[in-house]
């Protein structure tokens, strides 16, 4: 039988897509494709996509394959290992942040406050954490979509006996987190650009999944993470009108992430939402810039719902005015001010449409509401 | 160095080799190692059909998942055709299991060209030696002149798709099209041509 040639093979396939081929190989591999429908089926479904999207999402699934591959036996040591070390972490935080009182004292009070009713020492939560860390496992080995839970994740579904102490089980691993120095944790940086025009996306969000740990990348589209954890972290982009974005976090180079608009949304609106001192919240743990209070989606309907095209737009063009405004803490909306506007009919327009359009949500740092800088883009064509 | 040369005597393993060493021995590397030569092609296959690379990527280790419980109950002669229809048969599955993308099922399915079979046999112009074959020259002779010149143009001028759709002055799909349809028909001038043979 044939030998297996498939790093040549998907270099082929590379050159072919990117138009790297002489007309003669060309035609030679499109002979290749002529004579197996698997290869040409293949070609028609890479040609959909960008070659480096194409390249980079080959090399996520080598990488999801290794873990698959690669047994879960160490994974479940080290899960526990994780597991036990934040807990106790999370304990002695505790112990610092109130040295006053007796620490026996205070191990039960963080035991506590962590696993709720649990009122008992914290060798007994420990005990417990083992085995829901190993039930967690299990969990985790079936659904195996949930490839990557960082380590507050763990905690939480380890402590949590119900899940209203969940909340405090986060704060504590927050506050671990803040304690730890942001020095020894590893870091993430790169941009997010678009994959319709490669210009960088500002105000896009950055969570590590599984967790509320983000950031919200600068006018620039970049962003800076700090990582909770060191195995592989998959890093979820989000922003509106684009498809929510995963990809495994690579802290030895730049990275570029590319995000393709959303199939489901409305093309008419883009809506960029940035906080204007970005650089001062990115090494916070959890930040939401402010939204619209209907939702993304609820609010380009909207926006497509209401916009008057002015008679001025030649068909087929597309003109774009930039807003920008302060969403205030109590979630009013101020200072709406036109920041780039093809003319004074569009800016009319816009300034409408922000006047008349849904209440806004104010952005939140740490559970605490805060007046941020907005800005919109809205597209007429 | 060392690491190389480990490189590349694992990937001198045919298939058959990884199947049967999986096969025995349920060694999810053997089969990790055989399924990593194809997975551009299953994710290839699962864009096409599926159009969403994070759902497409799911497939792909959904499909190594169905492979390794399908593997040892089947005896397979031709792996890389059978991934094909383990892949297809996939990705069709998903469609119709969306109430929202039947539509596009039953369209991937009335199409002949993507009826699901086991083996497919080369079309004899893309054998190797087509050239000396007479009756298949003759048949070329009797097809429409734009299927005869995409074939002409492709197989004995060794032309591109681009450039036989430059000369002819039509975009690349019609060009695939024309290729599609004249080989269609070649191979049914072909099977008449074998009927009459026996016949005398």
């Amino acid at each position: 039988m044939k030998k297996r040639n498939s790093i040549n093979d998907l270099s082929e396939f590379t050159r072919y897509i990117r138009g790297e081929m002489s007309k003669r190989e060309e035609n030679a591999f499109q002979r290749k494709l002529q004579k197996d429908p698997f290869y040409e089926e293949a070609a028609e479904g890479l040609t959909q996509i960008s070659h480096d999207e194409a390249l980079s999402d080959l090399d996520v699934l080598e990488r999801r394959l290794n873990k698959r591959i690669s047994g879960n036996r160490r994974m479940v040591i080290y899960r526990i290992a994780a597991s036990v070390a934040v807990l106790m972490i999370v304990s002695s935080v505790y112990f610092i942040l109130n040295r006053d009182k007796p620490a026996r004292e205070m191990a039960k009070t963080a035991a506590a406050e962590a696993a709720g009713k649990m009122d008992e020492s914290a060798e007994t939560i420990l005990a417990a954490g083992e085995t829901a860390a190993e039930r967690d496992e299990v969990i985790t080995a079936e659904t195996r979509s949930e490839e990557v839970t960082a380590r507050q994740e763990t905690t939480v579904s380890m402590v949590a006996a119900e899940p209203v102490t969940v909340f405090d089980a986060e704060k504590l691993a927050g506050a671990q987190a803040a304690a730890m120095k942001k020095s020894v944790l590893p870091e993430a940086r790169g941009v997010i650009i678009s994959s319709e025009d490669n210009l960088p996306i500002p105000g896009a969000m950055i969570t590590l999944k599984g967790t509320t740990s983000g950031a919200v990348t600068d006018t620039g589209g970049r962003f800076r993470i700090p990582l909770t954890d060191t195995v592989p972290v998959v890093l979820v982009t989000e922003f509106i009108g684009m498809e929510k974005h995963e990809v495994e976090a690579d802290i030895s180079k730049d990275m570029k992430i590319s995000m393709i608009p959303s199939q489901n949304a409305l093309s008419e609106v883009v809506l960029v939402s940035y906080d204007a001192k970005a650089k001062e919240s990115i090494d916070k743990t959890a930040y939401v810039p402010a939204q619209p209070l209907t939702g993304k989606n609820a609010f380009d309907s909207y926006i497509e719902d209401n916009i008057r095209k002015p008679t001025s737009l030649p068909s087929g063009q597309r003109v774009v005015v930039v807003l920008g405004f302060t969403v205030r803490k109590t979630g009013a909306v101020e200072n709406i001010k036109v920041i780039r506007s093809p003319g004074q009919e569009f800016s009319d327009e816009a300034l409408r449409l922000i006047r008349e359009g849904p209440a806004w949500k104010p952005a939140e740092e740490n559970g605490q509401p805060v007046d941020e800088e907005v800005r919109i883009r809205i597209v007429f064509k | 160095m060392t690491l190389w040369f480990a490189g590349k005597i694992s990937k001198s393993r045919t298939d058959d080799d990884l199947i049967n060493e999986f096969s025995s021995s349920g060694n999810l590397e053997a089969l990790g190692e055989l399924y990593s030569g194809y997975m551009h092609l299953v994710y290839g296959v699962c864009l096409k059909y599926l159009r969403n690379r994070e759902e497409s990527q799911d497939a792909v280790m959904h499909i190594f998942e169905k492979l390794i419980t399908e593997i040892p109950k089947q005896k397979i002669e031709n792996f890389s055709s059978w991934l094909y229809v383990v892949t297809k048969n996939y990705c069709l599955m998903q469609l119709r299991s969306d109430k929202s993308r039947e539509l596009k099922y039953r369209e991937w399915t009335i199409d002949p060209g993507s009826v699901m079979e086991m083996s497919y046999d080369l079309h004899p112009i893309d054998r190797e030696d087509h050239n000396t074959d007479e009756a298949l020259a003759d048949c070329i002779e009797r097809l429409k002149d734009e299927q005869k010149e995409c074939i002409r143009q492709f197989y004995y001028e060794s032309r591109s798709y681009s450039e036989i759709a430059n000369s002819l002055g039509v975009d690349e799909k019609k060009v695939k099209s024309y290729l599609q349809n004249g080989k269609r028909n070649l191979k049914l001038c072909l099977e008449e041509k074998n009927e009459k043979e026996k016949q005398h």
